[in-house]
């Protein structure tokens, strides 16, 4: 836990727990209205009363932004937890038990690979709709295999271990095993690859809300604000800067968290 | 003689975490034309970063000469420019590394490597330089040598690749050869035709030699001359045979009863050998007057008086003593 | 070098056959039938039945499927949907000059850039110099790529007007202006790459530079360009080049979303519209591309690996 006197690593958490703060007590903020707007005063720079300007349909961009916050950070999350779960488990499974499961894992994971993430996302959205819900199952489904490499790894790593056979010889069951001995071990470099990739999970939902194929009106992510404010470059170019400065900040406290994890392990 | 190389006075501190500490105080000694000259110490005796000082090896942002000067010939390698001393590297001053195996890159093939500094020193073409590579990895008596020319150094095993090394120190017929603790990485059955080809090859391009090791052995065997090196200090430094027979220094004594005789062909096991106790004193941490005294078997509080100076002797050479005269460190070491 | 290669291709096919097997099942992602879908609003039976007939979707999956596979090992993706005189295969053909241009654009970007700062933060290790570098390539990576082409968009073509905020002309139409239009969007995707290139340089350098074999080289009083660009690039470009390799398939995603920025009507610009209307061949046909080209790259990484690394290859001379 020394790793939280990092410097990088405690500002990085500040940064996103105040985030997260303002996502989740953003209705009791005093917030203007973040889907209202006044088409009279569209496209507006920063003002006192709209410290970020308004967008195209007027609507105050603060607001937007603070609301958005929910939304990149929820299915980024979201997305992320989602694989973790499947991923962990296919990959300890494989890595425990090992034989022709496990090849057979490995050998999807390898095919997997081969897809270039964004547009696998795509294809998926493609063919199963656009929406918040389908985004988090499509970015899911693109990090399932980095979760079930961590996780196998971790387990082969330690399979030939005592305290495995020691456990077996006593007649411990496999479920209680995997239970106290395997899961605590791959907890860590888990945790690593989840603290990696919220980056990486962030940055595709931006991707994809970007495009279009995200997040969908009424609701707003920042990737579908930066979406938005592409529209208008000539006319207000300020509008992409709150958006794409949002994403880039999040993504790169999500990064120092990950690597200073991960260096921390490998000491 | 004329002398080839002569360090002067060379003062070098590295940096250890903030500070800059003294790991080579006050060296001096010269190496003249043909001699081979040993320069011994255990590790940790400032002797290596002496060595590749000449040749400025040694990263600056971690080791720099504080004072004195590297003389070769009328110039002094500390103080000329980067692109004068790439030009003496290799040319007139030549280096066999320690790890031979890892001293060659594993990615060019040896006869890359060779060619190389043909080319670059002696500006010779392609042709004529694979011609020179094949005669000179002959003379250090790799077999099929045109063959071995387009090979890579993991196809050679540990003894080969110090003779490719010692192959490429002699490639520009250099006055001076630094041999960097040349057998220190290679079995003991190798070490010695090691050293008697460096000595004959280093004779036969009338080279001078500037051994480095921790083996008195090492020394015996080919060294003309001898600097013994302690705590970044030179506390000996004596011709060949008085050194063997009588020492006049304590650490250069506790050296030659540490040495590990070399295995005759028919013996099976080495003798035992003593060791010194204690460690070296690290850099910063230094005592007053005798670096060596609170090791030495004839320490007295005179030692840890004040600084000792390097003193010449009666018969020509050095030793940093304030008991030199009193002792006899023959009678010693035939009774060790 | 011949066998290593022939190996890995034969490793590759059940791999590409697991691949064409999921590509082809995003037909049968959609929920409900496929050609319901199709068929659009107020959907009649007669046009339903007829488009399944059109499709082929009255025949056993498997069936369906190896049609589908023959195609491709044939070079054809079948039709758009939407019908249309070009089959899938001309609508990729067409747009994939695009995408190559970006993707050698890209490259040397990352190149040029990524190579000297690379190796500048690595000769000059714990300078100034090195950390500015390695806090550009850390914040390098956390930037969207769309973020910095907008904001290039907005600096160069419409406050200072010096190159095009869209379009692309076919190098054989006019090449300056093919070159032109190609800067922004290579700079913003190859900056991603730039990061990756000068850091996983600088990591492999400072540890080669290290090495037994580059003190040798100096002391041989090798020029020190020639320590650096020879002896020591050989060995540190290995990691990098690896690396570099495996992210092409990061890159092609990333490529998607500049050609829609720029107006380029590459492969990503079809995707979409394949995505929006739905159109499953043109996906698939897309999708199925772009593995190819995945699949290739790695493969040319891993030779130009047993290159640059002598004690890699299987069968030593001598």
């Amino acid at each position: 836990m020394t790793i939280l006197r990092r410097p990088s690593v405690a500002i990085s958490l500040t940064v996103l727990g105040l985030l997260a703060l303002a996502a989740i007590l953003a209705p009791v903020l005093p917030l203007a209205d973040p889907l209202r707007g006044d088409l009279m005063r569209s496209l507006e720079g920063p003002s006192a009363q709209h410290l970020l300007g308004t967008d195209t349909l007027g609507r105050d961009v603060l607001s937007r932004m603070i609301y958005a916050t929910r939304v990149s950070l929820v299915v980024a999350a979201g997305a992320v937890l989602v694989a973790l779960l499947i991923g962990a488990v296919l990959g300890m499974l494989a890595g425990y038990f090992g034989g022709k499961f496990d090849s057979l894992i490995s050998f999807i994971t390898d095919a997997y690979l081969a897809f270039p993430p964004i547009l696998l996302a795509i294809a998926i959205l493609g063919a199963m709709g656009r929406g918040t819900v389908n985004t988090v199952g499509a970015i899911a489904f693109i990090f399932v295999p980095r979760f079930i490499r961590v996780a196998r790894g971790a387990v082969v790593a330690r399979r030939g271990e005592v305290y495995i056979d020691a456990a077996h010889v006593i007649g411990a069951s496999t479920p209680w095993i995997i239970r106290k001995h395997v899961v605590p071990n791959i907890a860590a470099p888990i945790i690593v690859q989840a603290a990696l990739a919220a980056g990486f999970a962030m940055l595709a939902e931006a991707s994809l809300s970007f495009l279009g194929l995200g997040v969908q009106a009424p609701a707003a992510s920042w990737g579908s604000m930066l979406g938005d404010a592409s529209q208008q470059i000539y006319r207000q170019p300020l509008l992409m800067i709150w958006p794409g400065l949002a994403i880039a900040v999040c993504v790169f406290c999500f990064n120092l968290i990950g690597e200073a994890m991960r260096d921390a392990m490998r000491a | 003689m004329t002398e080839v190389l002569r360090v002067d006075r060379l003062h070098v501190d590295a940096r250890v975490g903030q500070k800059w500490l003294p790991v080579v105080t006050d060296v001096s000694f010269a190496v003249r034309a043909g001699e081979i000259m040993g320069l011994v110490g255990e590790s940790g005796s400032g002797k290596t970063v002496t060595c590749l000082s000449v040749l400025g090896l040694l990263p600056r942002t971690d080791v720099r000469v504080r004072t004195g000067a590297i003389w070769f010939h009328d110039r002094d390698l500390t103080a000329i420019s980067r692109r004068d001393l790439e030009d003496v590297r290799g040319r007139s001053i030549a280096m066999i590394p320690q790890e031979p195996s890892a001293s060659l890159n594993p990615a060019f093939t040896v006869g890359d490597q060779m060619t190389e500094i043909l080319r670059r020193h002696e500006k010779l073409g392609r042709a004529e330089a694979r011609r020179r590579a094949v005669r000179l990895l002959d003379e250090v008596g790799i077999p099929a040598a045109a063959s071995r020319l387009d090979d890579y150094p993991h196809h050679f095993s540990g003894g080969m690749c110090q003779r490719v090394l010692i192959a490429m120190a002699l490639a520009c017929n250099p006055e001076i050869i630094i041999a960097d603790e040349p057998t220190t990485a290679l079995d003991v059955t190798v070490q010695a035709q090691i050293l008697s080809l460096i000595r004959e090859k280093a004779a036969a391009h009338h080279a001078a030699v500037l051994l480095v090791t921790h083996d008195m052995g090492v020394v015996a065997e080919v060294c003309d001359r001898v600097v013994v090196m302690y705590a970044g200090q030179i506390v000996e430094s004596a011709d060949i045979v008085p050194i063997f027979h009588r020492p006049r220094h304590p650490y250069t004594e506790r050296l030659l009863a540490a040495t590990p005789r070399m295995l005759q062909h028919n013996e099976t096991d080495s003798p035992g050998f003593a060791y010194i106790p204690g460690s070296m004193p690290r850099p910063g941490t230094y005592a007053t007057g005798c670096r060596f005294g609170p090791r030495c078997a004839f320490h007295e509080e005179r030692c840890d008086a004040a600084e000792i100076p390097l003193r010449s002797l009666a018969e020509g050479n050095l030793a940093r003593c304030v008991r030199t005269d009193e002792l006899d460190l023959a009678e010693t070491r035939s009774r060790a | 070098m011949l066998q290593t290669l022939l190996s890995r291709l034969v490793r590759l096919v059940p791999t590409l056959i697991l691949v064409s097997v999921a590509t082809f099942s995003l037909t049968y992602l959609v929920p409900g039938d496929p050609a319901i879908t199709l068929a659009g609003d107020a959907p009649t039976p007669e046009r339903i039945a007829e488009i399944r007939a059109d499709l082929g979707l009255n025949r056993p999956v498997i069936t369906q499927y190896f049609d589908w596979v023959g195609g491709v090992v044939t070079g054809d993706f079948g039709h758009s949907i939407y019908g249309g005189a070009d089959t899938v295969t001309d609508l990729i053909v067409q747009k994939l000059p695009v995408d190559i241009s970006l993707a050698i654009g890209g490259l040397l970007v990352a190149l040029l850039a990524g190579v000297p700062l690379g190796i500048l933060a690595a000769v000059r290790r714990g300078s100034i110099a090195d950390r500015v570098v390695t806090a550009f390539t850390s914040v390098s990576v956390a930037l969207p790529s769309y973020w910095i082409a907008l904001l290039l968009v907005l600096l160069f073509a419409v406050n200072l007007r010096w190159l095009p905020a869209s379009g692309y002309t076919p190098p054989a139409e006019d090449p300056l202006a093919w070159a032109r239009g190609l800067v922004l969007p290579s700079i913003a995707i190859g900056l991603a790459m730039t990061a990756e290139i000068a850091r996983q340089l600088r990591t492999a350098l400072v540890d080669v530079l290290d090495q037994q074999y580059v003190r040798t080289a100096r002391a041989k009083g090798l020029r020190g360009w020639v320590v650096i660009g020879k002896h020591a690039m050989k060995n540190a470009a290995i990691t990098p080049l690896t690396i570099l390799g495996l992210q092409i398939a990061s890159i092609l995603g990333g490529a998607v979303i500049i050609e829609q920025i720029f107006g380029l009507p590459g492969l990503g610009q079809l995707a979409i519209e394949a995505v929006l209307q739905r159109d499953i061949p043109v996906i698939q046909g897309v999708v199925m591309t772009a593995v190819l080209v995945v699949v290739v790259c790695n493969l040319l990484v891993d030779l130009s690996y047993i290159w640059l690394n002598p004690r890699a290859r299987r069968y030593p001379p001598g």
